[in-house]
């Protein structure tokens, strides 16, 4: 089940669920010389954005919104001219969401992939549950690959990317991106952040933009005559009800289940994503009214027995489990996900109606939501001679080939015949072969530019996916500390943050009272929060 | 403790008074419960292995005896190939370590096991002392990596090797054997070596399986060094895979064996890859087993 | 075989040996240490790659520890990380976290002191008090069994039956009471992984107090009957005082082990109750130290520990001497 993994971190701010993972990467993205232990990004010369003309969507572009397609294109582009590899050897580590593919040498797509590039691609795969940790023992093993994806659990990112990875910006900067196509047509705000230290050390595994709110199967609120799911509910009383509503043991139904589920009821409560930045003043989002409030709806919700009994135990793929059963009526997922919860809940029951979930304003007024999945991750190219570090990001250029590309087929669905064949609407149909071999994480290296497509879900979830996007985008809170850094934040504030985040977990799962916040905030501050509050002011300042 | 000569014996001697009716009735409810308490979640995950969704769905979980067993399941972590990988690589963790380490613990044990060799008491001591202490995760990380082991399946064995408990084992009984025997073979003009294989090794086949069965179930179960030293899923061991699919709950890709048809349910699947773990114990137990019950590895604690 | 490094031998039937005479004793000579090394160069050679293994695994990892004294990291290696005394240690010692993994460590070790460690007891005197022999061999092969299972297929097969989905709460729900998981509830955190424990290792832990058991004399039963004593007199008279000095050396022996709760079977399960639960000190080390990249601070940690856990055995041996029993290293060499 593909799954967001960077806005389950980012979000899952105030439940620390996902154990004990590092820094947050995009708080630890921002850089600069490391004058006064905050910094900012000036000054570095990011890729010129030069859009892939591809075929034309059902659903245009607009702003931030991706284009939507209902239907798969009739007609490819070649985007990668030649073989980028002339005969060479890459080597690259990363993560999957999938089950593991058979190996390279037995797996014909993956053969069909180096054929096309002309050389070896050797890929070391890590299902991510276990990435942080294998990141970390493959940096002490002193082995990196030429290419390794990075997403949390370093302690000081910007001096291991000084001591061991490629300043991209000498061969990506402005124009000299041109040289590699598909790179330039990832979007400037996922390059922003991928800018450490002051260098451009990293490619983009871009997103969204927001990891969304979570979703709803509409069957179970369509039982209650609530019909639309852009409003659930008035207000968080309304809501309340509903749930209670919803839930009925007997017949093993919970309206929510629990995970970072502090991220769903936050949207309602309209809490800032990360800080907040007010004249200069920043205000950490746990310390704010809204926040409290938040947590307090969730112990209320708790008390009422409408989470799922045992879930905060859950790991994603048993909350996803839950959800596709008909067991939990709601559930917090990223909004990649979307397309795995479509597929999986509408085979499991006609009825089924996932949609992502639209926050309302707890008041009755607007939700929000966050910029919290610009991208999932990003990956590093390993220090070495120009022309190794050319032939990498040829790879790397090749595997970010957009949609409507015959690169973007090859890697995503195989060779046609083979992989796949074609419904009468032209949507590829993958074969028994094909959904066994074609799990190889490529996606998770370099990355091609969102699209709103999925080929089993037809003109209805292009419509569903895109307006979602068009609703969650325009009220997506930015994180005023995006860009900037904080010393502080990026060696502790995970460690930091602990306590607070494990009392949260304490008070939404009844085991401690909201009233204890206060004391826990100030135990924050003191620990570190107003010294990385300091530095992100002063990165921010321009001092 | 030494010379237990009891004899086990069913019958009740003279003196003891007839057990009384609930007496007898308690003991053996208490003695029934913890069989069972032992053997139904192994039976339960042999049968929800072979169980269909309806009936899964039906019992809410774990089956106990399913009526219309099937081998989907099986098929479908066979041909998903990772599962196969995983036997694969465990088997041959498991069979090249358990060699590897009973050599070697034999070796030690024998080269030590006599009196009076020289330096022979300072390497005891080396390898008692290393029981008193252990040098922490990290500095072990660290050696592994600096060996160049990182990523290779020699991380699984060699830090392992000789487990001190084992040596000790092997060479105490080495040490009990009788030295008439070694001696009478020394006058005949047999070396170290050749008392060790012809007189020693026929001697100590109890002991060397037993020993042989700590090290190769160790091996075969080995989880925490695999997850801290694999990094290539193609290298794993059916533990971490156990993991990924029982634990985290991944679910498996499933293969052509299910074109057009309703695919096993995963918790069928999950308790199929639970029982190809247990399996080569469940194999190699039996034949072992008696030297357990009887107290061939009677604990003798001196003293 | 974890009787906290008790030692224990392997007893066969003696092989009949057809005693030939005996040897004459050759009378004593001293050798030259190059005499001596020529006469024991098999024995030796033998037992060098075992040296060359415990020097290797055991003693050279010793070195890896001056990472505890860097700001260590890896990708600069030991030689151009930056020296900083202590300071891993005093960080190690103000985080809140590590003083709740010695806090969970010590409550975990206790539940099992005080739970785990008469089962075996209890059930080897169940089984000594079984006559038929063809009994007692089923049950005690069928009970060593799982001492035999890895801890993940342990706690794949206690999801199982007591997760969140699992045959516990169904059966609860089934009568009607609300459906409950142990296996997320950090307050049963201790008690789960005891009864866990208890599942693995209650049978096999028997194999030393059977052989104990065994050890008394029969005639003092009978002789205890032959005075009418009952069946009750006589286990408190005869069998409980036959088996004490084990017990309490076991006991001794397992208050040496006290910082070392059983590792992978709490690292699997560590994050289904979270950290303020699951954490005790070998995990601490793991997920600060090795996910977290915190490899000095750890590794300082993991100094403590072996300090302190070395004493710890060292003062146990000395307090089993004290009973009158040899521990671990005195008379391993007789």
């Amino acid at each position: 089940m593909p799954a967001s993994r960077r806005d389950l971190l980012r979000t899952g701010l105030g439940v620390a669920a996902v154990g004990a993972l590092g820094t947050p990467l995009l708080a630890a993205c921002g850089g600069g010389d490391d004058a006064g232990g905050g910094s900012s990004n000036a000054g570095v010369t990011l890729p010129n954005y030069i859009p892939f003309a591809g075929p034309t969507p059902d659903l245009p572009a607009s702003g931030e919104v991706p284009p939507g397609y209902y239907t798969y294109p009739k007609s490819l582009v070649r985007s990668v001219s030649g073989t980028p590899l002339a005969g060479g050897t890459v080597k690259a580590t990363t993560m999957t969401f999938l089950p593991i593919p058979p190996p390279r040498g037995e797996n014909g797509a993956w053969t069909e992939v180096e054929k096309r590039l002309g050389g070896t691609l050797d890929l070391t795969i890590v299902p991510a549950s276990d990435y942080d940790a294998k990141f970390n023992t493959t940096v002490a093993g002193g082995d990196l690959p030429d290419m390794v994806l990075y997403s949390a659990g370093l302690n000081n990112v910007p001096q291991f990317a000084e001591a061991t990875c490629v300043d991209l910006g000498e061969y990506l900067a402005g124009d000299k991106v041109a040289e590699f196509k598909n790179l330039a047509a990832i979007p400037t705000v996922a390059w922003q952040n991928c800018v450490i230290g002051g260098k451009l050390y990293a490619l983009p595994i871009c997103r969204n933009i927001t990891g969304g709110s979570g979703f709803v199967n509409m069957r179970f609120f369509k039982e209650l005559g609530i019909e639309d799911h852009t409003r659930l509910a008035a207000n968080a009383d309304e809501f309340f009800e509903v749930a209670k509503k919803l839930t009925d043991p007997g017949k093993d139904r919970y309206a929510l289940i629990k995970f970072a589920s502090t991220t769903l009821f936050a949207h309602m409560f309209r809490v800032p994503n990360n800080w907040r930045l007010d004249g200069g003043k920043l205000v950490a989002a746990r310390e704010t009214p809204e926040y409290k409030e938040a947590v307090a709806f969730i112990r209320k919700l708790h008390d009422a027995g409408v989470f799922y009994p045992g879930s905060e135990g859950f790991t994603g793929v048993q909350r996803g489990n839950a959800f596709t059963a008909g067991q939990v009526a709601m559930i917090y997922d990223g909004l990649p996900a979307y397309a795995g919860h479509w597929t999986n809940l509408r085979a499991q029951h006609a009825d089924n109606d996932p949609r992502p979930f639209i926050p309302f304003g707890h008041d009755g007024g607007e939700g929000v939501c966050w910029q919290d999945n610009i991208m999932l991750a990003y990956t590093f190219v390993k220090k070495a001679d120009k022309e190794k570090v050319k032939e990498v990001l040829r790879v790397a250029d090749f595997l970010a080939a957009p949609f409507g590309s015959e690169e973007y087929e090859l890697l995503k669905y195989g060779v046609e015949g083979t992989h796949f064949t074609k419904d009468a609407d032209g949507n590829p149909v993958p074969s028994d072969l094909g959904t066994r071999e074609l799990t190889v994480p490529w996606d998770k290296l370099a990355a091609n530019p969102p699209v709103v497509y999925n080929a089993t879900g037809g003109k209805q979830y292009t419509d569903y996916a895109h307006q979602a996007l068009s609703s969650l985008l325009p009220i997506a809170l930015p994180d005023p500390t995006v860009g900037f850094r904080s010393e502080t934040q990026d060696r502790d504030g995970t460690k930091i943050a602990q306590p607070f985040n494990d009392l949260v977990k304490d008070i939404v799962n009844g085991r401690a009272e909201v009233s204890a916040i206060d004391a826990a905030l100030d135990e924050w501050r003191a620990a570190g929060g107003d010294k990385i509050r300091g530095e992100y002011e002063n990165a921010i300042a321009g001092k | 403790m030494k010379g237990s000569t009891v004899a086990l014996t069913s019958k009740r001697p003279a003196w003891m008074e007839r057990p009384t009716w609930y007496g007898l009735s308690l003991k053996g409810l208490a003695l029934g419960f913890i069989v069972l308490a032992v053997l139904y979640p192994f039976v339960s995950v042999v049968a929800t292995s072979l169980s269909t969704d309806r009936e899964i769905v039906a019992n809410g979980g774990l089956v106990i005896w399913p009526t219309d067993p099937t081998l989907d399941a099986y098929r479908v972590i066979f041909a998903g190939g990772d599962v196969t990988r995983a036997l694969v690589n465990s088997l041959f963790v498991a069979s090249i370590g358990t060699v590897a380490s009973v050599c070697a613990t034999v070796m030690m044990a024998y080269g030590l096991s006599r009196r009076g060799v020289t330096g022979g008491r300072f390497i005891l001591m080396i390898a008692l002392f290393s029981m008193l202490f252990g040098a922490g995760i990290i500095p072990n990380f660290l050696l592994v990596k600096e060996l160049g082991l990182y990523n290779t399946f020699a991380a699984l064995i060699l830090p392992g090797l000789i487990s001190a408990f084992n040596f000790i084992v092997l060479r105490s009984f080495f040490m009990g054997l009788p030295s008439e025997l070694l001696d009478s073979a020394k006058v005949d003009g047999a070396g170290d070596l050749r008392i060790l294989l012809r007189i020693v090794l026929p001697l100590s086949k109890a002991p060397i399986a037993v020993v042989s069965l700590f090290y190769a179930v160790g091996y075969w179960n080995a989880f925490f060094n695999a997850l801290l030293y694999l990094d290539d899923t193609e290298k794993w061991t059916l533990p971490l895979i156990l993991r990924l699919y029982v634990l985290q709950g991944q679910p498996m890709a499933q293969g052509e064996a299910f074109a057009g048809d309703v695919p096993p349910p995963q918790l069928a699947i999950q308790m199929a890859v639970v029982v190809v773990a247990l399996v080569p114990i469940l194999l190699v137990y039996p034949f072992l087993q008696r030297f357990f019950t009887k107290g061939v590895l009677s604990g003798a604690i001196k003293g | 075989m974890s009787f906290g490094g008790v030692r224990m031998s392997v007893e066969t039937e003696t092989p009949a040996v057809t005693a030939k005479e005996k040897p004459k004793p050759r009378p004593r000579r001293k050798l030259t240490l190059v005499q001596r090394l020529k006469r024991d160069k098999v024995m030796i050679l033998l037992a060098a790659p075992g040296l060359l293994y415990f020097l290797v695994f055991h003693y050279l990892p010793m070195l890896g520890n001056i990472v505890a004294f860097q700001d260590y990291q890896p990708y600069l290696g030991f030689l151009d990380s930056d020296w900083i005394g202590l300071e891993n240690f005093t960080d190690a010692f103000a985080d809140p976290r590590f003083w709740s993994a010695v806090t969970n460590t010590l409550v975990i070790a206790l539940v099992q002191l005080v739970f785990f460690f008469p089962a075996p007891i209890a059930l080897a005197l169940l089984l000594n008090s079984v006559l038929s022999s063809k009994i007692r061999r089923f049950v005690q092969s069928v009970v060593y069994l799982p001492h035999f299972i890895g801890w993940v297929i342990i706690v794949s097969i206690f999801q199982q039956l007591l997760g969140a989905a699992g045959l516990l709460p169904n059966v609860l729900d089934a009568i009607g009471l609300p459906r409950y998981d142990m296996m997320t509830d950090p307050d049963a955190f201790p008690w789960l992984v005891t009864l866990q424990l208890v599942w693995k290792d209650m049978g096999w832990g028997t194999i030393i107090f059977l052989a104990a058991l065994l050890s008394i004399d029969p005639q003092l039963y009978e002789a205890a009957a032959v005075d009418g004593a009952s069946r009750w007199r006589r286990l408190w008279h005869v069998t409980l005082p036959g088996i004490t000095p084990i017990i309490i050396l076991l006991l001794i022996l397992n208050l040496g082990n006290i910082l070392s709760v059983g590792f992978e079977q709490l690292i699997l399960q560590r994050d289904n109750v979270g950290a303020a639960a699951g954490e005790v000190l070998d995990t601490y080390v793991y997920f600060n130290g090795i996910q977290n990249g915190e490899w000095g601070p750890s590794a300082a940690i993991g100094i403590v520990k072996a300090i302190f856990g070395t004493a710890l055995i060292l003062g146990a041996n000395k307090l089993a001497h004290f009973f009158g029993h040899e521990g671990i290293y005195r008379g391993a060499d007789k």
